[in-house]
């Protein structure tokens, strides 16, 4: 599903170069729960961004659905996380001068072919599956940091995308929230098949993966 | 909303641009449009000589006043001299109550000699001029312009007829063109009456002006002839054509309308375009989230227009609303009416459609090209 080969990360500055990710070869296959772990700073963040095609590797392949996606122009990019891909942060993300509906709407807002009533009725689906239906007309601001994230998944799953990248997705919830969000993946991974990959600093919620990936210093040690 | 409050700057600047831009079109708009009108007469030949009589008493000021407008006439350069109150582009008649049929209304009153229409080539349309034989008369012979003949008698001719003019009877004997103060003027409805005080101004009618100097000269020497010093010629050059006033409020009127405009438009653009930048790089996050949830840079680019369209609406409604309320109430009578009103409501929403669009569409482009993940992180 996902295959990385030598991939690098370099930041440079006038004189400073920081190798973010050195060499790493990574094969995730299709509906596998994969968890990434590792200290701060050691890349595991920004292999989830060049994964989910927001930042360009230096060097290196990327291939993801038998499709080479390394040299893509950034508008077959954009047409390819809104197909393929799901995405669930640490902080939500979501817009907050939209209501809960809106919100998780956004991702068909810019797939053709879909109609308003279809998108609110996919919305809809999806709220019911994270347990939100009754919060539709609701703002962000106005629910809690679990109810949020729940938002965050049912906005990730409304285009029905292959994989899910999840950045720390427990991060900033309590233990039973926490539990309850990664339950949800879960069941996600497990019923529809979705392929996820979780970065993640909780050892517990690792463990309820299948897979686990350790990084240290940019590189993959396990 | 909290955008709402976010753009309330926004709004408002486009709310008081709308209203100057639409003073500013709507007034000059009418006085362009009677650029192309026609004056009624013609200044092109018309020489202004302005004499102050300084503290001559009225009876013998009415006495050199006339000694110097013969005077004047026997300079065989100069084909016609009329003594005068009224000049086109420098002063203009006073409102007088006028009164037909117990019907009062307010008019202008020219007050000229017989010779204005023949100096100013101002053609009558019905009936004839005044002449020194009607003074004699009890009635004040008066000439009637022709949009007051339309506006107060209708289909009637008002040759003949006897009218009041603050009370005093007055003899309807002709009907001229329509008089306009300037090129930008609107019509003045109007009548000619001889006049009642001694003239310190005179309109002379000479096409052969090759040799100012020596056609000064001889003026001055007229002036200096009546045999009195009291008399002075006011202006530095003795004489001033018309057509020099004309110039000269055209331009000072072109001068302040670009300057307003020029001033306005780049303070609005500025203006604009910076809230605009701000409010975008208070939004930079949601960027990031769009571009990140699959919104390729041409959906980026399109959305913030698209808002900046909307925004530009939310913004001028309100002033649209309320200068056509001023239309339709003909509060803005008469320096625009409905017509130009509307064109004015039309153009300049135009203008600000469009400079909104220039002001949104750098700092669109520059959202539309932001790298999404480091977008995502500024909050």
């Amino acid at each position: 599903m996902i295959h990385l080969s030598n991939i690098e990360k370099v930041y440079r500055t006038k004189t400073i170069e920081t190798i973010a990710l050195n060499n790493i070869n990574l094969n995730i296959n299709k509906g596998e729960f994969v968890a990434i772990m590792g200290p701060s700073g050691c890349g595991k963040s920004t292999l989830l961004n060049i994964m989910g095609l927001l930042d360009a590797p230096t060097r290196g392949s990327i291939v993801m659905d038998d499709q080479q996606v390394t040299a893509l122009s950034r508008k077959k990019l954009a047409l390819f996380r809104n197909l393929k891909l799901g995405f669930i942060f640490q902080s939500y993300h979501l817009i907050n001068d939209l209501s809960v509906i809106d919100n998780v709407e956004l991702p068909l807002l810019y797939r053709k072919g879909i109609s308003g009533t279809e998108r609110r009725k996919r919305a809809l689906e999806a709220l019911e599956k994270v347990g939100l239906s009754a919060r539709t007309k609701h703002y962000p601001n106005q629910l809690s940091g679990g109810q949020r994230q729940r938002v965050a998944i049912a906005r990730a799953i409304i285009g029905n995308p292959e994989i899910i990248l999840a950045d720390e997705p427990t991060g900033n919830l309590d233990s039973a929230m926490g539990e309850e969000v990664m339950n949800l993946m879960l069941h996600l991974n497990k019923t529809d098949g979705t392929t996820i990959v979780m970065v993640t600093h909780d050892e517990l919620m690792a463990k309820k993966t299948q897979r686990v990936i350790h990084f240290f210093d940019g590189q993959q040690v396990s | 909303m909290n955008r709402k409050k976010q753009h309330f700057f926004l709004l408002l600047q486009l709310f008081v641009t709308f209203i100057a831009l639409f003073l500013c079109l709507g007034l000059n708009l009418k006085k362009l449009s009677n650029y192309f009108q026609p004056l009624g007469y013609r200044y092109e030949d018309a020489w202004l000589l302005e004499l102050d009589f300084q503290n001559m008493p009225a009876e013998e000021k009415s006495a050199y006043s006339q000694l110097i407008k013969d005077k004047l006439q026997s300079i065989k350069e100069i084909e016609l001299v009329s003594a005068t109150a009224v000049v086109p582009f420098q002063q203009w008649g006073k409102e007088e109550k006028i009164k037909y049929n117990k019907q009062s209304s307010l008019a202008l009153g020219f007050e000229v000699d017989e010779h204005y229409s023949g100096v100013l080539d101002l053609k009558l349309v019905e009936g004839r001029w005044f002449k020194p034989s009607d003074y004699a008369l009890n009635t004040i012979p008066v000439v009637l312009t022709k949009d007051l003949a339309e506006r107060d008698f209708k289909q009637e001719s008002p040759i003949g007829k006897t009218i009041l003019i603050a009370d005093q009877p007055a003899l309807v004997v002709g009907i001229s063109e329509t008089f306009r103060e300037n090129t930008a003027a609107n019509l003045s409805p109007g009548f000619f009456f001889p006049m009642q005080t001694p003239a310190t101004k005179y309109l002379l009618k000479s096409k052969n002006t090759d040799n100012f100097q020596l056609l000064e000269d001889k003026i001055r020497k007229a002036v200096g002839s009546v045999g009195t010093t009291e008399i002075l010629i006011r202006q530095n050059i003795s004489l001033s054509l018309v057509q020099k006033f004309a110039q000269k409020l055209d331009y000072i009127q072109l001068g302040i309308t670009l300057i307003v405009f020029s001033f306005l438009l780049i303070n609005v653009f500025l203006g604009i375009s910076g809230v605009f930048s701000y409010n975008l790089s208070k939004r930079k996050a949601e960027i990031g989230l769009r571009v990140i949830m699959g919104a390729s840079p041409a959906d980026i680019l399109k959305q913030f227009l698209g808002e900046s369209m909307v925004l530009t609406t939310l913004g001028i409604l309100p002033g649209v609303l309320i200068v056509t309320q001023l239309l339709i109430m003909q509060y803005l009578e008469p320096y625009t009416n409905g017509y130009y009103g509307a064109i004015s409501i039309g153009c300049s929403a135009l203008f600000i459609y469009i400079l909104m669009l220039s002001c949104a569409f750098y700092p669109s482009l520059k959202a539309a090209r932001l790298n999404p993940s480091d977008a995502l992180h500024e909050e």
